[in-house]
């Protein structure tokens, strides 16, 4: 797969909730390799094109085609395992389980081993057991988070979870990652750091990234394309020079001038 | 020991080897059933059915009791494991009432209401200590394996299991099926252990029992569940001596309503016994007094 191929396409996508159009004809295509934006105002549909992707609700119309393949409406643990992880906006962890168990478990696609083989206790199971743990440290260590891997996930501080919930992501080995606001409630040197640990991760595990946030700050400095989101209707898209300077964008987030 | 605590010891294993089946269903994968005695009563008459109209030995009645609530499990889980939280804990209660009324409504193979008498002898207390031990062995190792761990990853976060790539459906009906098994494995015990089945010995009020010594041992511990049960068997039949007679079921509500408002994760919360955990207080103290040196 070349750059310029086509990794996820929206087309024309449209969720109903009732007599509420979250989205509406959406038409959005991510490039491999490319980090793309999603903004604009509370309520403007990104997290509900998040859901849409992942298969946490089917989309009322329109098709969602992943490196080729449509994958509308197929069931989310499926969709995972194609290879589009994603983060949560308010986190998601398996809060009583430790910092390791958390990231292990996201690593259970390798392992193979039947039930019965995992009930004895035989010699493959152990072998690919062994396995799922080199997995886990390295997932562990690209987000900085070795040393923290024995402490019960839910009562590490916010910025840590964050952390957590991306190394879970990346150690399904994704193609595509999503993420939800990964800087809610960071201040400006955090955001900075999670903009190096981004960068640094999707060189790591080659990734194609689809980031919502309302930090102009990550977004524009991440972002190779940036499409911006009104009342559930696509209003600009274009690279983050041309974002800026686009009247519909400042109309949206400021108001009009009267 | 004699014959009588021989006896409550015998039960006291056999109901071991249904709570460590709902242990896996409600403590690690975090879904209740209130109708578990349900798939008890089907283990058991399964067995006794088997050993008096086939003459199958009493060890293969066991594994008749093992299919036959499997095999009932899997539909019931089919048709009821997409209901979220409260509706199947519902539909398992309406389960276990159900299977109350169909046995007892078939009165030419399980002779209804008036009980079915004269069932295979077979159940020891050694045959129960060695299914314990089994049992036991191979679920930890479950619960130490992928599966087990996309289980406790279910009643962790649903959403974020699904999001990693667990077949949730799939993990939620082995959890049940587990359950289902050592359920059915216990039923057959116990038929051949009491000689004598009658529906109302797996009533609503079973289930409940069944289910407090899940909870009260602790969501997510196998420890907690194995002494919740012992403790939970063995306490009417103490509390049964001198005095205490007349009180005794009174008794065992307070024990059981102090553990919950005085522990609500239950005695043993998520963890479990090991023997790392009984010799490092030991390290930490010899390591102080060394260090006082």
């Amino acid at each position: 797969m070349t750059i310029n191929d086509s990794m996820l396409s929206l087309n024309e996508l449209k969720k109903n909730f009732g007599g509420v159009t979250a989205v509406n004809n959406i038409d959005i295509d991510v490039k491999n390799g490319e980090i793309f934006g999603i903004i604009g105002p509370n309520g403007a549909g990104k997290t509900t094109i998040f859901n849409l992707i992942t298969g946490i609700y089917p989309p009322s119309e329109g098709k969602i085609i992943f490196s080729d393949e449509d994958i509308t409406s197929i069931p989310t643990h499926i969709i995972s395992q194609k290879g589009i992880s994603r983060t949560f906006q308010n986190i998601r962890l398996f809060e009583n389980l430790t910092v390791y168990n958390n990231i292990l478990i996201a690593c259970h696609h390798q392992a193979k081993y039947s039930i019965l083989s995992g009930a004895l206790r035989t010699k493959s199971c152990k072998m690919q057991e062994l396995e799922l743990a080199a997995e886990a440290e390295k997932a562990l260590r690209s987000v900085g988070l070795f040393d923290k891997k024995d402490f019960i996930a839910g009562k590490l501080p916010y910025g840590e979870q964050r952390k957590i919930e991306l190394a879970r992501a990346i150690a399904t080995k994704p193609k595509v990652l999503l993420l939800d606001e990964p800087a809610a409630g960071m201040n400006e040197n955090e955001s900075k750091e999670l903009i190096e640990l981004i960068r640094q991760i999707k060189d790591e595990y080659n990734l194609t990234i689809i980031i919502i946030d309302h930090h102009m700050d990550v977004i524009m400095s991440l972002c190779d394309k940036i499409a911006v989101l009104n009342f559930g209707q696509k209003i600009a898209m274009g690279t983050p020079m041309e974002i800026q300077n686009n009247e519909a964008v400042v109309e949206a987030y400021l108001g009009v001038d009267e | 020991m004699n014959s009588y605590w021989l006896g409550v010891s015998t039960l006291a294993g056999i109901y071991l080897i249904a709570t460590l089946g709902i242990s896996i269903l409600t403590g690690f994968t975090g879904l209740f059933s209130l109708g578990h005695a349900g798939f008890m009563c089907i283990g058991a008459y399964a067995s006794a059915v088997a050993t008096k109209m086939l003459g199958v030995p009493f060890y293969i009645g066991l594994i008749f009791s093992i299919i036959a609530s499997v095999i009932v499990g899997y539909f019931v889980g089919y048709a009821t494991l997409r209901l979220r939280g409260d509706y199947f804990v519902i539909t398992t209660f309406a389960l276990g009432e159900i299977v109350k009324l169909v046995i007892e409504n078939m009165v030419t193979i399980t002779g209804g209401a008036k009980g079915m008498p004269d069932v295979k002898p077979g159940t020891t207390f050694q045959v129960v200590l060695i299914l314990d031990i089994i049992v036991i062995l191979l679920l930890v190792n479950f619960l130490k394996s992928k599966y087990g761990r996309n289980c406790i990853a279910i009643r962790e976060e649903e959403m974020a299991a699904k999001i990693i790539g667990i077949d949730v459906m799939k993990y939620k009906m082995t959890a049940l099926l587990i359950s289902c098994a050592l359920c059915g494995l216990a039923g057959g015990l116990l038929a051949h252990y009491m000689h004598y089945l009658h529906p109302n010995m797996f009533n609503m009020a079973k289930s409940n029992e069944l289910i407090v010594m899940v909870i009260l041992g602790g969501q997510g511990s196998l420890t907690g569940t194995t002494v919740a049960t012992i403790a939970l068997v063995f306490l009417p039949e103490l509390l049964r001596i001198g005095a205490a007679q007349e009180w005794r079921m009174f008794a065992y509500g307070v024990l059981v309503v102090l553990i919950i408002v005085l522990k609500p994760s239950g005695l043993f919360g998520n963890r479990e016994l090991n023997l790392k955990g009984i010799v490092s207080p030991f390290k930490k103290l010899s390591s102080k007094t060394q260090g006082g040196k």
